[in-house]
């Protein structure tokens, strides 16, 4: 029988599916009498509609049904704010809004029949960026939004009418420690919007059959799908089943309500009949983005190089509808003071309207942007004042035990000792000096992000139950994006009932079957809905125990313990197996157990407390080309504090699979707008990261404390290792180079640029190569 | 509407098996495996030939099967994920990607084993450099292609040793 499980980079539970195409996801599903949609678009950023002629379309043979506004819920959805239309009602706010929907018996008339819609469209001026949004003579682009003006916006000469949601925390007296610092550093750094691209579009397909409305999506949230669903459509919750299959990647971009509203609106138009809807990888562009956002910050260190005052203000371009991007602005103002000890800190945030296509959530969620700006310029601080910038972060580093901010749960991670780790591996007994010879210059750079992590006020349940035979099913509302989220909750089962892993199987989510959870977001999986798997595997444990005290009459003073697959008291043992077999608690067929769990509210900024703390520290040392400033990654280290590491492989997938998709991040990637039109939705000319960007040499260095709040003391992980990556390539390039790059990424023009300026500003601009060093 | 609605006859092996169908002239390779063959661990994503996770091999040779027509297939040879293992035994490959954690949303993974096996039949033991080039053509977005580099290396081991 088994021992322990926990601990062991088993292989992923779904993987042989995955490896042979057995694996199915959304869009593989078939049933019969399927029909197919697809949907009609905006073509400008900001436009009245004035006539849709669907008539020619609707009479097509193979065409069933065109549904514009008229015919869906008018009631807006939106899981912070409800402001999204299911199809543009009147106005369309941003180039690609769906304004019209073809139901037709073939996915390729479906998309010919949205394609020849002619609609009449009466262009208004758009506005695309944060600064077109707040100036004082823009048009709101929610007309009903934003009457009350924001006084601190207003301060800074800017308008409230798009604004769409702030955010503001502060302690300490900021104004007077800034007033009085020996150093006050005001550097404004720029991210700009990206797509998270996961190689899985947006798919789902909707079936309602008189009485229930079924829908199989590709996304993160099925409670929330459901939610949105129900107060649209108008149904008691358990009328609508929200099944997610195994899905092609997240990253966040499938977090919340996305084009289930549009699918269920087909369903109810074709009652009896599964509609497919499946959009285009430009049309996945066009659903959701990370937020462009300017962060500014106003830092003031002591001679000593203590950070003594620190004031934050971080826009966030949230486009057309505000999706998360509310909670993205509260989460990114609130994370942008960084993981410093500083007593006097002020931090606002501003979710902006724009006729641009809606922002959402993203890997890290507010985060990066933030962490982009204030490890830069820690690193503008250090050379500033002549100090090593590992010296300037432990000096400021928040210390395990101490606050973030001080009505939040203290900091559970050791940030000191991940600094010094990482700095010991990127100087590891391996290290071969780099070839700096020709255009070559080499610099390594460091950064260090910090989130609070699990989100707050958040529920998660589990279910377990023991079958007569000993195995073992799991129900959870949590989703499998890759993360492994399948294999470490049989992990975590088999080890408290002490079964074979292959006895236990993790149920991928129905909301009909699955107990509630609140979404798969925020690196809390594991952290939370674990922890209601424990708990319920350890019910069952405990019937278990009660069950063996009965069959074997086991004296009632005599401890009982389930340990390596054996019952036992005193001289009398049993197998679990055995006592299964025997019991007669299974007479009914099953034990259940169930466990809860969810995190403390709190009369906080965020409304709750932090469950966990979720670090991303990293070191790299870069390559670059002064010739035409390409950059060559050499060795990147990335430190993750797992608390424990419940498959250590698992963990590194998660690492370095953060780790790259900031390197597309840092270097690469940006969504362009010209007048609010996508110029780079597709991939021929958006650049994500392939094969040959991998850093030449990757570590991961797990720290396991076991200081988690989860099961075995784990730490949520898969966001933190994104934090640090733009920051560390970009600090290693300016120590490579001498150039400071402030907006991603760091493409090499723009480093080719920044080198040139550094070199006029020193006074050799003569040369046609910027001389450095 | 202007839809051209010729079909073809075509005639291929795909997975060995003999398949003999009227195609119409414009559907693509990878609607004709997943729809009319119905064999859907071929996927699509960028459908501009691009991120590689409907790649198949065609007479050995990786393929984009979203920018390839059904009716070019005929006489072809085709492979599809399907198509690797044998029975219940994995295919070295596969073996490998799952003993190095290479999967992880396993979008990518059909499209990224069949580049591999024609990496491997092309260079028995290939080097790192030879990998990363071969396989730029393959988008993962979530494993950062470290752990598929082992895996590859491990499968060229294990084939080698075999």
């Amino acid at each position: 029988m088994t021992n322990t499980v926990v601990g062991k980079s088993i292989p992923r539970v779904d993987g042989i599916d995955k490896v042979t195409g057995r694996a199915k996801y959304t869009g593989d599903l078939k049933f019969a009498g399927m029909v197919h949609a697809a949907i009609a678009r905006s073509s400008f950023p900001r436009a009245r509609i004035d006539v849709i002629h669907a008539d020619d379309v609707r009479q097509r043979p193979d065409v069933i049904a065109v549904l514009t506004a008229e015919q869906v819920p008018p009631r807006l959805y939106g899981t912070f704010i409800e402001d999204q239309p299911v199809l543009a009602h009147g106005e369309a706010r941003y180039q690609g809004e769906p304004t019209a929907v073809v139901i037709a018996r073939s996915h390729e008339d479906a998309v010919g029949g949205a394609a020849d819609l002619e609609i009449d469209w009466d262009p208004l001026p758009a506005l695309t960026t944060i600064d077109q949004a707040l100036s004082a003579d823009a048009p709101p682009v929610h007309a009903e939004q934003g009457s009350e003006g924001v006084p601190w916006l207003a301060r800074e000469g800017a308008s409230s009418r798009n604004c769409c949601h702030t955010f503001a925390r502060e302690h300490g007296d900021v104004d007077r420690a800034l007033a009085s610092a020996t150093h006050v550093f005001e550097d404004t750094f720029e991210v700009p919007a990206l797509q998270a691209f996961p190689l899985e579009r947006y798919e789902c397909i909707a079936l309602w059959d008189g009485s229930e409305l079924t829908i199989w999506s590709a996304t993160q949230s099925p409670f929330i799908v459901r939610r949105d669903l129900a107060r649209l459509f108008d149904l008691h919750l358990h009328r609508v089943n929200v099944v997610a299959p195994l899905i092609g990647g997240g990253f966040g971009a499938k977090l919340y309500t996305k084009i289930e509203p549009i699918g269920a609106a087909c369903a109810f138009a074709v009652p009896g009949r599964p509609v497919k809807l499946s959009l285009s990888a430009n049309e996945s562009a066009l659903t959701i983005t990370q937020h462009a956002a300017r962060v500014r910050l106003t830092t003031g260190v002591s001679a000593d190089g203590l950070i003594v005052a620190r004031d934050c203000l971080s826009l966030f371009n949230t486009g057309a509808y505000a999706d998360a991007g509310a909670r993205v602005a509260d989460k990114g103002g609130y994370r942008a003071p960084g993981p410093y000890r500083i007593d006097n800190v002020r931090s606002r945030s501003c979710a902006v309207y724009t006729n641009l296509p809606p922002a959402g959530a993203y890997r890290g969620f507010g985060a990066p942007q933030v962490v982009w700006a204030y490890e830069s310029q820690m690193d503008v601080i250090a050379e500033r004042l002549s100090m090593s910038p590992l010296e300037l972060r432990q000096r400021n580093i928040l210390h395990r035990g101490e606050h973030f901010s001080p009505d939040d749960t203290p900091l559970d991670c050791d940030l000191p000792a991940s600094l010094t780790v990482v700095r010991e591996h990127m100087h590891g007994a391996s290290t071969v000096p780099p070839d700096e010879s020709g255009p070559w210059r080499v610099g390594e750079g460091y950064a260090v992000g910090l989130k609070d992590g699990g989100g707050q006020r958040t529920a998660s349940n589990a279910e377990v139950r023991l079958e007569e035979d000993g195995s073992a099913t799991v129900l959870v509302g949590s989703t499998e994006i890759g993360q492994g989220m399948l294999t470490v909750f049989a992990q975590l089962v088999a080890e408290e009932l002490q079964l074979e892993i292959e006895h236990v199987r993790v149920a991928l989510p129905d909301t009909r079957r699955a107990p509630y959870d609140s979404g798969t977001n925020a690196s809390r999986t594991l952290t939370l809905v674990g922890s209601a798997v424990v708990m319920a595997a350890r019910q069952i444990r405990e019937q278990l125990i009660d069950a063996f005290r009965d069959l074997y009459e086991v004296p009632p003073g005599a401890q009982a313990v389930l340990r390596h697959g054996a019952l036992s008291a005193g001289q009398v043992t049993a197998s679990v197996d055995e006592v299964i077999r025997r019991g007669s608690l299974l007479r009914g067929g099953q034990l259940i157990g169930t466990g809860y769990f969810r995190t403390k509210a709190a009369d906080n900024v965020l409304g709750g407390m932090t469950a966990f703390w979720e670090p991303g520290v990293a070191g790299a040392q870069v390559r670059v080309d002064t010739e035409t400033g390409s950059v060559q990654i050499l060795h990147y280290v990335s430190i993750l504090d797992v608390g424990r590491a419940i498959n250590p492989k698992l963990c590194e997938g998660q690492d370095i699979g953060a780790a790259v998709m900031g390197m597309g991040a840092a270097l690469c990637e940006r969504l362009e707008f010209e007048g609010g039109q996508l110029l780079n939705a597709s991939l021929v000319d958006y650049r994500l990261p392939t094969f040959a960007e991998l850093p030449e040499r990757f570590e991961t260095v797990l720290i396991e404390n076991g200081d988690g709040p989860g099961p075995h003391g784990a730490r949520g992980i898969g966001e933190g290792s994104i934090l640090p990556v733009a920051a560390a390539l970009g600090n290693a390039i300016a120590a490579a180079t001498g150039a400071r790059v402030y907006n991603l990424p760091m493409t090499p023009e723009v480093i080719w640029r920044a080198m040139r300026e550094a070199a006029a500003a020193e006074g050799s601009n003569t040369s046609v190569v910027p001389e450095v060093k | 509407m202007n839809r051209v609605s010729e079909r073809r006859r075509i005639r291929c092996k795909v997975n060995g098996h003999d398949i003999d169908r009227e195609v119409p002239v414009t559907q693509l390779l990878v609607d004709f495996i997943r729809e009319d063959l119905n064999l859907t661990g071929t996927k699509r994503s960028c459908d501009v030939q691009v991120c590689g996770v409907c790649t198949v091999l065609v007479d050995g040779r990786p393929v984009s099967a979203c920018t390839y027509l059904a009716f070019e297939a005929d006489g072809a040879e085709i492979q599809t994920i399907e198509g690797l293992a044998s029975g219940s035994e994995l295919h070295p490959i596969q073996q490998a990607f799952l003993d190095e954690n290479a999967t992880q949303c396993g979008y990518c993974t059909p499209g990224m084993i069949l580049a591999t096996k024609s990496l491997l039949e092309d260079d028995a033991q290939p080097n790192r450099e030879r990998i990363r080039d071969y396989l730029k053509g393959n988008l993962c977005r979530c494993t950062g292609y470290q752990p598929i580099l082992s895996a590859v290396v491990l499968a060229s081991e294990r084939i080698r040793h075999d």
